[in-house]
């Protein structure tokens, strides 16, 4: 059972991908998922509008998978600035 | 506001020099590949001048086009505004050798840096002067020679980057079918994303310039990226909201063609489906300010551009510069 964030997380990568929700897992890698460096700045800047937040671009370019891109993400709702993603 | 003169666009003509540098050409300069590059970029070919030959030919050939079609002479021309971040020299403007070569003896003019906004900016200078009064015929450039600022040996911004130019007759208009609204923006703490370094008053050119290859475009891919990700949908929803349309209503997207990946995101952002959109960026790759009227022209050659079409062109460049522009097409 995945929490209500990483979720909506794996539905947007689906959507920005356009892929079937259910190819989508916690584990899955950006490269699993056909993701390269442009769908992954695409599918961040859609994260960024969904939940209202900035991921700098140097934090971004780090993140390759679904779980670093939670990490960040949940690092980020909670003010956390440390996380770097790497 | 009764008697507000509005301008609409005339006449349209481009040129691109007939040399084409294809991907398989690219995989024999530099280590990349077809289907890399097509599968990034979406660009099969581009268009490069011969050497010698600068943006003000390219910019002369697409505006005897649009004369011709319009059916007047370069000396009926009055101003001359001409976007572009290739001039053929640092001074003088290319506006003015074009003004020369043309003929158009009666015109002034200058150029706009605003690199892939530069036809945007140029069409709305062009457009108060009509609404203004002032004149009644500005021809409106976007040209750039891009190879000659690229490095052939950086693959990430060599398959790229083509050469090209269109030209745009401005007059008033006497009905709807006009020039509608603009919205531009300049970010310019982009500034060091996508850029030139050297060549100016702060790296004049030297020895040490050109060892370090300081001459040619030096672009950050992914910050560039992601901003025109998202500006080029934000100014499109913007212009179009604020003159009560949505993205139903356009006829025709017409998008700075910098990447196919880019115009295809903003696309999907406004809810437009690929029929609304013109995508040339396979035939000549990103042309700078040369994009948008060679994507208008090949709009009308594939029928998809009739008088009255609402038609939205929204483009983001180098600065980074923003803009967009709502026109019903008028011929």
């Amino acid at each position: 059972m995945v929490d209500e964030i990483t979720g909506k997380v794996m539905h947007l990568i689906a959507a920005v991908k356009k892929i079937p929700e259910e190819n989508v897992t916690t584990e899955s890698t950006f490269e699993q998922l056909g993701l390269d460096s442009l769908d992954a700045i695409n599918l961040i800047y859609e994260i960024e509008g969904e939940f209202n937040i900035s991921v700098p671009d140097d934090v971004a370019r780090s993140i390759k998978d679904v779980q670093q891109l939670v990490a960040v993400l949940k690092a980020n709702l909670t003010g956390d600035t440390t996380y770097t993603g790497t | 506001m009764a008697n507000l003169v509005r301008a609409k666009i005339s006449a349209l003509g481009t040129y691109v020099p007939p040399r084409l540098l294809t991907n398989a050409d690219l995989e024999k300069m530099v280590e990349t590949s077809n289907e890399w590059i097509l599968e990034r970029t979406g660009i099969r070919q581009r268009h490069i001048v011969d050497k010698g030959v600068a943006t003000s030919h390219l910019a002369v050939e697409a505006s005897k086009k649009a004369l011709a079609e319009r059916g007047i002479s370069a000396t009926d021309v009055e101003a001359i505004f001409l976007g572009t971040v290739t001039p053929d020299m640092m001074f003088p403007a290319t506006a003015c050798l074009v003004q020369d070569k043309l003929g158009a003896k009666g015109a002034w003019g200058f150029d706009i840096s605003a690199a892939c906004s530069g036809f945007v900016y140029a069409l709305q200078t062009g457009a108060k002067f009509v609404e203004s009064g002032a004149h009644k015929k500005v021809l409106v450039i976007g040209a750039d020679v891009m190879s000659s600022i690229i490095d052939y040996t950086d693959r990430a911004t060599c398959v790229i980057f083509g050469d090209g130019a269109g030209a745009v007759l401005i007059e008033p208009a006497d009905n709807g079918n006009c020039l509608i609204d603009f919205i531009h923006e300049v970010d310019g703490s982009g500034g060091c994303s996508l850029n030139m370094p050297a060549g100016g008053s702060l790296n004049p050119a030297s020895h040490e310039t050109l060892d370090k290859k300081m001459h040619y475009v030096h672009q950050d891919g992914q910050a560039v990226f992601k901003y025109a990700v998202r500006k080029m949908a934000e100014v499109s929803e913007k212009v179009l909201q604020r003159n009560g349309f949505t993205g139903k209503d356009v006829n025709l997207f017409v998008p700075h063609q910098a990447n196919k990946r880019i115009i295809m995101s903003s696309a999907d952002r406004l809810g437009l489906k690929e029929d609304r959109i013109i995508i040339n960026i396979d035939e000549y790759g990103n042309t700078t300010a040369g994009t948008i009227p060679l994507a208008l022209d090949s709009a009308r050659q594939q029928g998809r551009l009739k008088k009255g079409d609402l038609v939205l062109i929204a483009s983001v460049g180098a600065g980074f510069t923003v803009g967009a522009a709502l026109l019903r097409w008028a011929y």
